[in-house]
């Protein structure tokens, strides 16, 4: 179950690079970028900038040093939502 | 003429407008899906005697009904039955493409794959067999590069073939065991309904399972049925009739559906168990076409053993800072003392075409001890600032700053921070303001509040500048990059520190983790460096002219009247003495608890303001960074550094931590807070000096 162990890996405390959450689980780090994405569109995780808060900026003088990588990229990275931590608790409560 | 309808579909941004481009020329029209508010594209294309009609559907990653996107190219493909279709497959990215391409097997044979952006795919290293790929999915796969034109005739060949020829018999994912055997439930359920006859089994046994709403509401016969909410509604105002949607009968499948449910079989867990199979499919399928050789990730990862280490991250971490601002001083050390002369050579130039003019002694000081003094100081550390953007921006662009984000959030892991607490102390080293504003991200009120109270004590980027401006004075070459370093590692002890005592304060509880894309290493390019690097100095400039200036003048009102006193008995050497007695504990003069005060505004002021009350620009001689050494010792500066890189960063700060908490009582806490901590370390840091024998 490729998707549910990304999700159980993203769910362990312990922050990972896409490429030890690729050697964690066997796949390559494309594997888990496209497995990623489709567990963000089925809402069950979701991608966030670091770094970038413009989104939240209300303009003016402070939005153009409003991130660490200043006009450049940010750093992507991907969280579990909501539906995707009830998603889990459910399954540990079945596996039980 | 014969003629043949091709649907063109694939993920957003694949190229699939391109091959319709070049397909159709300028045989195109436009309009809307009826009732959608998508854009409706078709073409026509001419080939041997043929007359061929492209018809360009939404860019989707799936064919679930999320969006209105999916909803109209998958019922394009269910209901309007196209002769072909032409899926287009980025090669670059397959592993995301085939999922559309699975599901789209599973509603129709008649499809032709266009596997483009070849040119990128080969340049990364990634080779992809077309005719393995065709082997296994058993649709003709065609080679293109759409945006040169390449391999689009055979493409259209292909597809006209399969448009003409019958129904193929298509390719049957395999599913575990225990889907197999639900599917096969489920067929047998409707496998006698309406909806069977008009779509393959096999695809709607599957969304039936996966509870796809489109598909139920096809066969749902709902009776409406009027409910009154009161029986004497009639005469009571404001009670509309309300109604009550009843379902007279059971869809089919729906005594299956609540069967499985009750196994743990939800809608939910359907979903992604098929989303599931079809990954595991593809990356089963992946090995036998695709092959990689690798090229740019892995240096990437050999590199990453060593920078990721948690034993050797660290000291690679703190020997790059070094390493960094050691070579922005040894840079910008030379430039420096350059820029003060010129600024006072300046001052006294204009000071002499108002003498020539008989220009009042006031307005001369104000101009020479007030706005070239106050500009100039900060103007000083201009060459140091820009070398300072030149080398973070490096880092950035080689990757390596991801790198250093990655170790910090593994550090902060051990103080039970949250993951998102650490994306808004991330942003704070650009600017403290939208620091905090990304707590917004935060659910929890208590981590909220905790990451909005310590993110001041993070140096942001303008303040790491005016750090290293004023360390290079003091402390030239490694010596100088040693007290930065240090100046980041008691920031980065005193956020866990307070951290750690705030959580109890305020009863913080759980974090999670997240995953991180970290790009891979690359040479940086020298313009884009330099582009960002001028941004981040031309603001730190205008600032200069504009909000330092004023500021310029008022401190030189202050430091200048009443007239004819020594300064420090001006109005600024009043309120100086008042702030003494709180400095003197850390050797600090009235002058420099002056400065601190103005710094509050903004922290640039505090250099401006102690250019003008060490009187720079009496002395055509005296830089900022000379008349500063003579006035403070080492240990003194030092102390000077750690006060200043944690006291209140700026006024807008303590603003928005009020806007944000929504706390008057928070945010004095918090203010208070930072002063008494920074005036306590470095009380502690000038005790520790003394035991160590500094001065
Ligand atoms: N290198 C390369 N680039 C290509 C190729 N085909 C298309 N592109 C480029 O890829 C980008 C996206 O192409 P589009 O044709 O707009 O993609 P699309 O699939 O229509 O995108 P949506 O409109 O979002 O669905 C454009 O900049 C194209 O020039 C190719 O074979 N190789």
């Amino acid at each position: 179950m490729m998707l549910t162990e990304f999700l159980t890996l993203l769910s362990n405390p312990d922050t990972l690079s896409l490429t030890e959450l690729a050697r964690q689980a066997g796949y390559t780090p494309d594997e888990v970028a496209a497995g990623l994405e489709q567990l963000a569109r089925m809402g069950y995780i979701e991608r966030q900038e670091i770094g970038q808060a413009c989104g939240v900026c209300s303009g003016g003088r402070h939005c153009d040093t409003c991130s660490v990588a200043g006009t450049a990229e940010p750093f992507p990275s991907w969280h579990l939502t909501e539906k995707g931590n009830q998603y889990l608790s459910k399954r540990k409560r079945a596996e039980r | 003429m014969d003629k043949v309808r091709i649907a063109l579909i694939g993920n957003p941004n694949v190229g699939k407008s391109t091959v319709f481009n070049a397909l159709t020329g300028s045989n195109q029209q436009t309009g809307n899906w009826a009732g959608k508010t998508v854009e409706r594209r078709s073409g026509l294309a001419h080939k041997e005697g043929l007359v061929i009609e492209l018809v360009d559907l939404p860019g989707t990653y799936s064919f679930t009904a999320y969006s209105q996107e999916e909803v109209i190219t998958r019922d394009y493909i269910l209901r309007d039955k196209p002769d072909a279709v032409l899926a287009i497959v980025d090669a670059a990215n397959i592993e995301r493409n085939l999922y559309l391409v699975l599901q789209l097997l599973e509603m129709t044979s008649k499809v032709v794959i266009g596997l483009n952006m070849l040119d990128l795919a080969r340049s990364t290293g990634v080779d992809i067999k077309a005719h393995e790929l065709s082997r296994i999915l058993r649709v003709p796969v065609v080679e293109i590069v759409a945006a040169k034109g390449q391999g689009l005739d055979k493409l259209l060949q292909a597809a006209v073939k399969v448009g003409h020829s019958d129904a193929l018999k298509s390719l049957s994912i395999p599913y575990p065991p225990e889907l197999e055997e639900k599917i096969q439930r489920m067929e047998e359920v409707l496998k006698n309904t309406g909806l069977a006859k008009r779509y393959p089994l096999r695809w709607l046994a599957i969304k039936r399972l996966e509870q796809d709403p489109e598909i139920g509401q096809e066969w749902e016969v709902r009776a409406v049925v009027p409910v009154q909410a009161h029986a004497d509604a009639c005469c009571s105002t404001g009670n509309a009739v309300s109604y009550d949607l009843k379902s007279t009968e059971d869809l089919p499948g729906d005594v299956l559906l609540s069967e499985l449910a009750q196994a743990g079989w939800g809608q939910e867990e359907m979903e992604m168990a098929f989303a599931d199979a079809k990954y595991q499919y593809i990356n089963q399928i992946l090995p036998v076409f695709k092959s990689q050789v690798h090229s740019g990730l892995n240096l990437t990862e050999k590199l990453d053993q060593w920078v990721l280490s948690p034993i050797w991250g660290y000291p690679i971490l703190t020997g790059i800072v070094f390493l960094a601002f050691w070579v922005s001083f040894i840079l910008s050390a030379p430039l420096g003392d350059l820029v003060s002369q010129g600024m006072s050579g300046l001052a006294e130039l204009v000071v002499g075409v108002m003498q020539g003019l008989s220009i009042p002694e006031v307005w001369q000081s104000l101009v020479r001890d007030g706005m070239f003094a106050g500009v100039g100081a900060v103007l000083a550390f201009v060459p140091q600032i820009a070398i300072f953007f030149v080398l973070y921006y490096f880092l950035q662009d080689s990757g390596y700053l991801a790198r250093a984000a990655f170790l910090g959030d593994r550090f902060m892991q051990m103080l039970g921070l949250h993951g998102k607490s650490f994306f808004s102390l991330i942003s704070s080293y650009g600017c403290n303001v939208p620091g905090i504003m990304a707590t917004r991200t935060l659910e929890d009120p208590k981590d909220r509040l905790v990451t909005i109270l310590i993110n001041p004590l993070i140096p942001c980027v303008p303040r790491l500048g005016v750090m290293s401006a004023v360390t290079a004075a003091f402390f030239p070459g490694g010596q100088g990059a040693l007290v930065l370093v240090s100046l980041l590692t008691i920031s980065i002890l005193l956020v866990m520190f307070s951290a750690l005592f705030l959580r109890r304060a305020v009863g913080q509880t759980e974090r999670s983790a997240f995953v991180m894309e970290l790009p891979l290493y690359h040479l940086p390019t020298w313009r884009n460096i330099l582009q960002l690097a001028w941004v981040r100095t031309y603001s730190f400039l205008k600032r200069a002219w504009t909000f330092i200036l004023a500021a310029s003048v008022i401190v030189w009102v202050l430091s200048s009247f009443p007239q004819g006193v020594p300064m420090n008995e001006s109005w600024a050497g009043t309120m100086g003495s008042w702030l003494e007695g709180i400095g003197r504990p850390l050797g600090f003069d009235w002058r420099i608890m002056v400065a601190i005060v103005f710094g509050f505004t903004a922290k640039e002021t505090t250099l401006s303001t102690l250019g003008i009350l060490y009187g720079v620009a009496a002395n055509a001689s005296q830089s900022i960074a000379r008349a500063m050494t003579t006035a403070m010792t080492g240990l003194g500066a030092y102390t000077f550094l750690v006060v200043y890189m944690l006291y209140i960063p700026c006024l807008a700060t303590v603003v928005t931590t009020y806007k944000e908490s929504g706390s008057l009582r928070w945010t004095a806490f918090g203010v208070a807070y930072n002063l008494l901590l920074s005036f306590a370390v470095g009380w502690l840091v000038v005790q520790g000096g003394h035991l160590l024998g500094l001065h």
